[in-house]
C-alpha cells in the first residue's frame, strides 16, 4: 500500500465543497449558548475559532459534528446537509478531535487508530485486516509507525495529541474539527501540531480548529472566526481581522500586531493589563519581571 | 517543525517494520480462544467425576454418553441410581455452572464498557436485588417452584425502574445509570431485609442465605435451559455489539463522532445484557465477583478490545465458575457452601492483584 490511499480519499480540492453554516442556534438550560451563526468556510482551508472562554467554540464544533444536535438552522458541506445525512456516511466526511482524549482502557497506539475506522465497517464479518492499510498510512504519516504498540497511556502529551491526529485521519475524513487541538503541549509540540494542521490542510482537508492562543491563529490561519457570546463578531482572512481594535473589543486587552520579521504573518504583541498583573509599581523591572512583561511572549 | 518525511505523500509509506500487533494480538486472542474451549470442554467432562458419591469417571461418562445417544450401548454395569445422580444431578449442574459463568463474565465485560466503569458488574442495575426480593418473597410464601421465575420478574422489575431512572432526567449516560442503580439497588435490598425481618423462620433462612449468595444446588434440566438458553440467544448477539463497545473508550461524545447512535446503542446493550443477567440470577441467585474479575482477568491477557475480551471472557467465566461450584459442593462435605462464597474468596485476591497490575500499566 502506499500514501495514496490516504490522499484519495482525503478528496481532491477542486471537487470538495464548502462548508455553510445558516443561523445555527442552539440552546443549554433553556439558555442560548449559539445564537445564529452563519459561515462559510472554504475548502483545504484551516480556520481558527477565537473568542474568550464560554464564547461557544466547542459547541459550534460538536454541532457541526452533531455530537449535539442545534435546534434550528442548517449546515451543509459541499452543497449536502449535514445535518440530515445518516451518522455513519457524516462520520466519513467529518472527523472531531476531542480536546484532552482520554481512555482508561489499556489500548494500542494501533487500536486507537483503529477507531478512526469506525464509520466503514460493516457487519461481523468485517476484519480489521481490511483496514491495515489505511491505519498504517495515518501512522506513518504523523511520524507514528514505531508506536504502533505502544500503549496510549504511556505516551506524552504531544505524541497523544500526534495519535489523535491519526485516528482522526484514517477516518478519511474532509472536514477535521479540532477543540483546542495545543492544549496542555509544550511550546514544541505546540508547533508540530500546528504545522500538522497546515499540511493536513494542504492535502486538502478542510481544518476547524478552536484556538486560544491568538497567535497560533495568527500564525496558521487562513481565516479566522470571533465568537462572542454565541454570536460570529466578526470573520474574514486573518491579517484582516486579527486588529488591536478586535482584540481589545473582545478581551479587554490591548495589543500590538506586527508583522513578523521572517514569515511576515501578523504577530500580536499584549500590553499587561493594568489592573492586575502589571509591572509592580517600584519594583525593579529588570528583576522582579524578566522578559515576560517587556518582550512579547512568543 | 515537522520534519520533511511528512511531506513525501508520493513515496511508499510502508516501513519496513514487519506487520505488527493484528498478527500478534489476533494471534494470542486465537491460542486463548482453542486453549479455553478445550479447557471447558475438559471441565465439564472432567468436573462431573467430582462429588459425595463414589462414582468413577468411566461411570460418568458412560452415562453422559448414553443419554446423549451416542454410544448406545446402554450405561453397562452403572446402577439406575448412579446413572441419575449423574444425569439428574452432577452433569446438569456443571452445565449450569458453564451457562451462568460465561453469561455473568459477558454481561460485567458488557458493562463494564457501557458505563466505562471499570467497578461495573452484571448486577449494577439493581438486578442482584431486585431477583432477590422476587426470590425471597416466593421462598417465604413456600412457593419455591416458582423461585426462578419470581427472581426474574423481580430482576426485570428493577431494570425497568433504574432505567426509566436513569432515562428520566435526560440522556442515559454512564453516571446516571451507575447512581440510578445504586438507588434501586439500596431500596430493593431494603425491601428484601424488611421483608426477610419480619417473616423467615427456621429454614428458610438458610434457604434464603443461600440463594442471597448464590448457589448452584438448584440446577436441574430447566435451569440448563434457561442458563444456556439466555447465553445464546442474548449472549452470542450481544457478542457483536463489540465494535460499538470500543467505540465508547474515549467517550460518548467521542463514539458520537464515529457514528455510533450512542444513546439507542446504550439503551438496547444495556437492556439486553441485564436480561441476560436476569436469567443467570434466575437460576442461581446473585453470585458475585465472576463478572467483575473475569472481563479484568483476560483484558490482562489479550487487550481490552471487546472482540476477542467479549467470547474470551464468556470462556474463561464458565470455567471459572464449573470449578468454584465443584469446590463449593465437594470441600466440606456433605455440606454445600453457596458458590458465591468460593468466588469471593478467589475472586477478591485475584482482584487485588488486577489492581495492582493497573497501577504499574498506568
Amino acid at each position: 500500500m502506499t500514501a495514496s490511499t490516504l490522499d484519495t480519499a482525503a478528496v481532491d480540492p477542486a471537487s470538495s465543497g464548502r462548508l455553510s453554516l445558516t443561523r445555527v442556534l442552539f440552546r443549554r438550560d433553556s439558555a442560548l449558548v449559539i445564537d445564529g451563526v452563519s459561515a462559510t468556510i472554504e475548502p483545504g482551508t484551516v480556520t481558527a475559532l477565537i473568542g474568550p472562554n464560554g464564547a461557544g467554540k466547542t459547541t459550534l464544533l460538536h454541532l457541526i459534528a452533531k455530537t449535539l444536535t442545534a435546534e434550528s438552522g442548517s449546515i451543509e458541506y459541499a452543497g449536502t446537509d449535514l445535518l440530515r445525512m445518516p451518522r455513519r456516511r457524516r462520520a466519513a466526511i467529518v472527523a472531531l478531535g476531542e480536546q484532552d482524549a482520554f481512555t482508561d482502557l489499556a489500548l494500542t497506539v494501533f487500536d486507537v487508530v483503529m477507531l478512526g475506522r469506525t464509520p466503514y465497517r460493516r457487519g461481523f464479518a468485517d476484519s480489521d485486516a481490511d483496514h491495515f492499510a489505511v491505519v498504517d498510512t495515518a501512522l506513518s504519516r504523523l511520524g507514528m509507525t514505531d508506536f504502533a504498540d505502544r500503549l496510549y497511556g504511556t505516551l506524552s502529551g504531544g505524541e497523544r495529541q500526534r495519535v489523535n491526529f491519526a485516528r482522526a485521519l484514517a477516518q478519511q475524513p474532509q472536514l477535521l474539527l479540532l477543540d483546542e487541538p495545543t492544549n496542555h503541549l509544550d511550546i514544541r509540540a505546540q508547533l508540530e501540531t500546528l504545522a500538522l494542521v497546515r499540511d493536513l490542510s494542504e492535502s486538502g482537508i478542510t481544518v476547524v480548529a478552536a484556538l486560544h492562543d491568538l497567535n497560533h491563529a495568527a500564525a496558521y490561519a487562513d481565516q479566522v472566526i470571533v465568537l462572542a457570546e454565541g454570536r460570529v463578531l466578526t470573520a474574514g482572512r486573518t491579517v484582516e481581522v486579527l486588529t488591536p481594535e478586535l482584540i481589545r473589543g473582545v478581551y479587554s486587552v490591548t495589543a500590538d500586531v506586527v508583522r513578523h520579521p521572517r514569515t511576515g504573518r501578523p504577530l500580536i504583541i499584549y500590553d499587561a493589563p493594568a489592573s492586575r498583573g502589571g509591572v509592580p509599581d517600584g519594583a525593579d523591572p529588570d528583576a522582579a519581571v524578566p522578559d515576560a512583561a517587556l518582550t512579547p511572549a512568543r | 517543525m515537522r520534519s520533511p518525511a511528512t511531506r513525501q505523500r508520493q513515496s511508499p509509506v510502508r516501513s519496513d517494520h514487519a506487520p505488527r500487533r493484528p498478527g500478534g494480538r489476533l494471534g494470542r486472542t486465537g491460542f486463548w480462544a482453542v486453549l479455553l474451549t478445550v479447557l471447558l470442554v475438559v471441565s465439564v467432562l472432567y468436573a462431573v467425576t467430582f462429588g459425595p458419591a463414589d462414582i468413577t469417571a468411566q461411570d460418568a461418562w458412560a452415562s453422559i454418553v448414553h443419554h446423549l445417544g451416542l454410544g448406545g450401548s446402554g450405561t453397562g454395569d452403572l446402577t439406575p441410581l448412579r446413572d441419575g445422580i449423574v444425569w439428574q444431578l452432577r452433569f446438569p449442574r456443571v452445565l449450569t455452572a458453564a451457562a451462568v459463568g460465561a453469561g455473568l463474565a459477558l454481561s460485567g465485560a458488557i458493562m463494564q464498557a457501557v458505563t466505562r466503569n471499570p467497578l461495573a458488574d452484571p448486577y449494577l442495575l439493581g438486578l442482584s436485588s431486585g431477583a432477590s426480593l422476587g426470590a425471597v418473597a416466593v421462598i417465604l410464601l413456600g412457593a419455591t417452584l416458582f423461585v426462578s421465575a419470581a427472581a426474574f420478574l423481580g430482576a426485570v422489575l428493577a431494570l425497568l425502574i433504574t432505567l426509566v431512572l436513569a432515562g428520566a432526567a435526560g440522556p442515559i449516560t454512564p453516571t446516571r445509570t451507575v447512581l440510578a442503580g445504586l438507588a434501586v439497588s439500596s431500596l430493593f435490598a431494603a425491601a428484601t431485609s424488611l421483608v426477610i425481618f419480619w417473616t423467615a423462620a427456621g429454614d428458610s433462612y438458610r434457604e434464603i442465605l443461600s440463594w442471597l449468595l448464590g448457589s448452584l444446588s438448584g440446577a436441574d434440566w430447566p435451569a440448563v435451559a434457561i442458563a444456556v438458553g439466555a447465553v445464546l440467544i442474548v449472549g452470542l448477539p450481544l457478542m457483536a455489539s463489540a465494535r460499538t463497545l470500543d467505540s465508547f473508550a474515549f467517550g460518548d461524545t467521542a463514539a458520537a463522532a464515529l457514528g455510533v447512535n450512542v444513546p439507542a446503542a446504550r439503551w438496547v446493550i444495556l437492556a439486553a445484557t441485564a436480561l441476560l443477567t436476569g436469567a443467570m440470577v434466575s437460576v442461581s441467585g446473585s453470585i458475585g465477583f465472576v463478572g467483575l474479575i473475569l472481563p479484568h482477568a483476560v483484558r490482562l491477557l489479550t487487550g481490552p478490545r471487546h472482540r476477542s475480551l467479549l467470547p474470551l471472557s464468556a470462556l474463561a467465566g464458565a470455567v471459572f465458575l464449573i470449578w468454584t461450584d465443584t469446590a463449593a459442593r465437594t470441600l466440606f462435605e456433605p455440606r454445600e457452601l453457596p458458590v458465591g462464597i468460593i468466588t469471593a474468596l478467589v475472586g477478591a485476591p485475584v482482584f487485588a492483584i488486577v489492581m495492582m497490575r493497573r497501577k504499574k500499566m498506568s
